[in-house]
């Protein structure tokens, strides 16, 4: 598996956590992560993505990006990316998503 | 679990055949019999049976000889082959299972071992006959796979084919993933002596990438035909990629306008790494970053739809790529990068730049494809001497000669500042003539003088725009931008536009009449300059207008301008 993934809820705070490439074999992980964490949706406001440890990003995980504050939007929830760096901060910059998310 | 097998036994030993085969039988299964390895392999060949009971030590072909030649008979199905044998070494044991057989029982035979070794191949070769199944639906869909993706990529290849013409600006180099990965390289000529052009990357792989681009092809095009500014096509392409794609999937993509005869370039781009002017040196003059997100992806209230310009006072070249180029791995997982790119760009001639970077990318990748789609391109921006327009001025006519004229249709329109803030009138009025059935000859000559009436009583007259400050350098950047700027905060203005058809039947006009809501300006003087041997930001617009029609006078205080284009019958 070329990525590890896992997500945790504090309070009204909920976090996933992704380690390795975020690309489209992680479709479905991914997927199950955040609809894990939005059947708890009324309880949580903020779903912080963390890519710390997070080497590469491809254009189908800005698609599952997509799809996560689409979710997350009805809702009422909002989306941050954190701890961006290295080539996936530039992919993120290219693709100005500094305009759909927080980014840090 | 009581199917009933075929199974075949091969001894030399008669007695032990019998014994067997009469074992095998009263386990409800059929029994085959050979004598030795050469019998054991022809009767396998004949009767195909499901399991084979074979001797080791036999005269002639050995056992092990006769289960290598069942095995490949056999090829992709699994016959279990079961050596009885009196050697009961375990080194035996071990040759025999490598040599090919699955299982080893030693002389004398435990029958109740046998039946039990019997069932469970039994249960083994089931499951292996489902695999195969699996295995063969499974090549089934790849291979209808595979067909789907080689349509799609045709029926883009021929609409791209279908609409392009043969022009010396683009040059370009395409190494395609191995599936289709959703770059697109599209250009056509826009009418106003416009060039049009996009790349777009589109997500996704095969046929998924070719069905999201393909509406974007098409509204590319139409668009383009129409005269629709590059800042409409980027706004209408958002709209209908965020309709029409599921929210994942969508287009990254640099758009591109160039005015060969301005010398200006307009460049928007969404989510594709830099744009890049540099000129023969190999000197970056202008850089276009991607500023917004790709199309499909914001909604139109959200939209950024205004290009970035640019003035080219020296020839040179637009460079762009896909992401693709840059982030290119070779097998031992290095990227091909910016700087290595960059360092290519800059120390080769134009006429080389793609050749160059092309070899690079083979060298890199070891002349393999990619996992993305590769995509570069250059775009020539030569300087153009302009004072070859009215080198051909059109034989005047006096005021007397055209009052015989009988109008036979009128198009009029009135514009305030809403409309003026929000339409693109150009396409809009085309789209009339393109009706009233001029053809492309005329169309494109009526479209740029509209072209230049229009935006003369719109900068001048309604935006109050100066333009002296076209001159300075980056004058024409801070001109346009201060444009769009009064542009969106419009409150007050109006235009009106006239489009009347004078015909005897003999020659015809069509008579254009533009008045603005604005102060004018001082024409009387202005019209006695000759403005066909200057170079000028300005005036060459007029100059231009006067060049394709018979007629053209300021009226009023100068804020009305009638032009009287000649339309004649052969």
């Amino acid at each position: 598996m070329s990525m590890n993934m896992a997500h945790t809820v504090s309070g009204n705070i909920a976090s996933i956590i992704l380690k390795g490439r975020f690309d489209f074999s992680c479709h479905r992980d991914f997927r199950n992560n955040y609809e894990e964490i939005l059947k708890n949706g009324t309880t949580i406001d903020t779903i912080n993505v963390d890519f710390k440890e997070v080497n590469y990003l491809d254009s189908s995980a800005l698609g599952m990006l997509l799809l996560l504050r689409e979710r997350a939007a009805e809702l009422k929830i909002s989306v941050n990316l954190h701890h961006v760096h290295g080539a996936v901060k530039q992919v993120l910059d290219v693709a100005n998503f500094n305009r759909l998310f927080t980014v840090s | 679990m009581s199917k009933q097998l075929t199974i075949l036994i091969v001894d030399d030993t008669p007695e032990n055949v019998e014994f067997i085969q009469r074992f095998v039988v009263a386990l409800g299964h059929i029994g085959i019999t050979a004598s030795n390895g050469l019998e054991g392999v022809e009767s396998f060949k004949e009767n195909s049976p499901d399991l084979v009971l074979m001797d080791v030590m036999m005269p002639g072909m050995d056992g092990y000889e006769a289960t290598s030649r069942i095995k490949k008979i056999a090829g992709d199905k699994w016959v279990p082959v079961i050596f009885l044998s009196a050697l009961t070494d375990d080194f035996d044991q071990v040759k025999g299972l490598d040599m090919g057989g699955d299982d080893y029982l030693t002389k004398p035979v435990h029958l109740a071992v046998l039946a039990a070794k019997i069932s469970a191949m039994q249960r083994i070769a089931e499951m292996q006959k489902k695999l195969s199944a699996y295995a063969a639906e499974l090549e089934l869909y790849r291979d209808n796979t595979e067909i789907e993706q080689h349509l799609a990529k045709h029926l883009l290849d021929r609409i791209i084919r279908s609409h392009q013409t043969d022009n010396k600006i683009v040059d370009s180099w395409t190494l395609p993933a191995a599936h289709f990965s959703g770059d697109v390289i599209v250009s056509a000529a826009a009418p106003g002596n416009k060039f049009y052009f996009m790349l777009a990357d589109a997500t996704g792989h095969g046929l998924a990438a070719a069905i999201n681009v393909l509406p974007a092809i098409e509204v590319f095009y139409g668009m383009t035909e129409r005269g629709f500014s590059i800042s409409s096509v980027a706004r209408e392409l958002n709209n209908k990629i965020k309709l029409l794609m599921p929210t994942e999937r969508f287009i990254a993509a640099t758009l591109i306008s160039i005015d060969m005869i301005e010398h200006t370039i307009e460049v928007w781009n969404g989510g594709n790494p830099d744009a890049l002017f540099i000129n023969v040196k190999g000197e970056i003059l202008r850089k276009w970053k991607s500023s917004q997100p790709a199309l499909g992806i914001l909604s139109d209230d959200l939209f950024d739809h205004q290009p970035e310009v640019f003035k080219w006072t020296e020839a040179g070249q637009i460079f762009l790529c896909s992401d693709g180029l840059p982030e290119a791995e070779s097998p031992d997982g290095e990227v091909f990068g910016w700087e290595r790119l960059s360092g290519i760009l800059l120390s080769t001639a134009p006429s080389r730049r793609i050749g160059a970077v092309t070899e690079a990318v083979n060298l890199h990748l070891k002349n393999k494809s990619g996992k993305d789609d590769i995509s570069l391109v250059t775009l020539n921006c030569p300087i153009v001497i302009s004072s070859n327009i009215g080198v051909n001025p059109v034989s005047k006519k006096d005021e007397t000669e055209v009052a015989a004229h009988l109008s036979e249709w009128k198009l009029s329109l009135v514009l305030s500042a809403a409309q003026l803030k929000s339409l693109d009138i150009l396409p809009f009025l085309l789209g009339w003539l393109d009706q009233l059935g001029f053809t492309n000859e005329h169309r494109s000559k009526i479209f740029v003088v509209l072209s230049e009436l229009f935006n003369n009583a719109l900068d001048h007259g309604i935006l109050h725009m100066d333009s002296k400050l076209k001159a300075a350098p980056d004058g024409f950047e801070q001109f346009m931008n201060m444009r769009a700027e009064r542009l969106s905060g419009l409150a007050e203005g109006k235009v009106e536009m006239d489009l009347e058809y004078l015909s005897n039947k003999r020659n015809d006009f069509l008579q254009i009449h533009v008045r603005d809501s604005g102060d004018g300006f001082d024409y009387h003087n202005w019209m006695k300059r000759d403005v066909s041997s200057e170079i000028v930001p300005s005036g060459r617009g007029i100059a231009l207008v006067k060049s394709m029609c018979s007629d053209f006078k300021f009226m009023g205080t100068g804020n009305e301008a009638v032009a009287l284009y000649p339309i004649d019958y052969p």
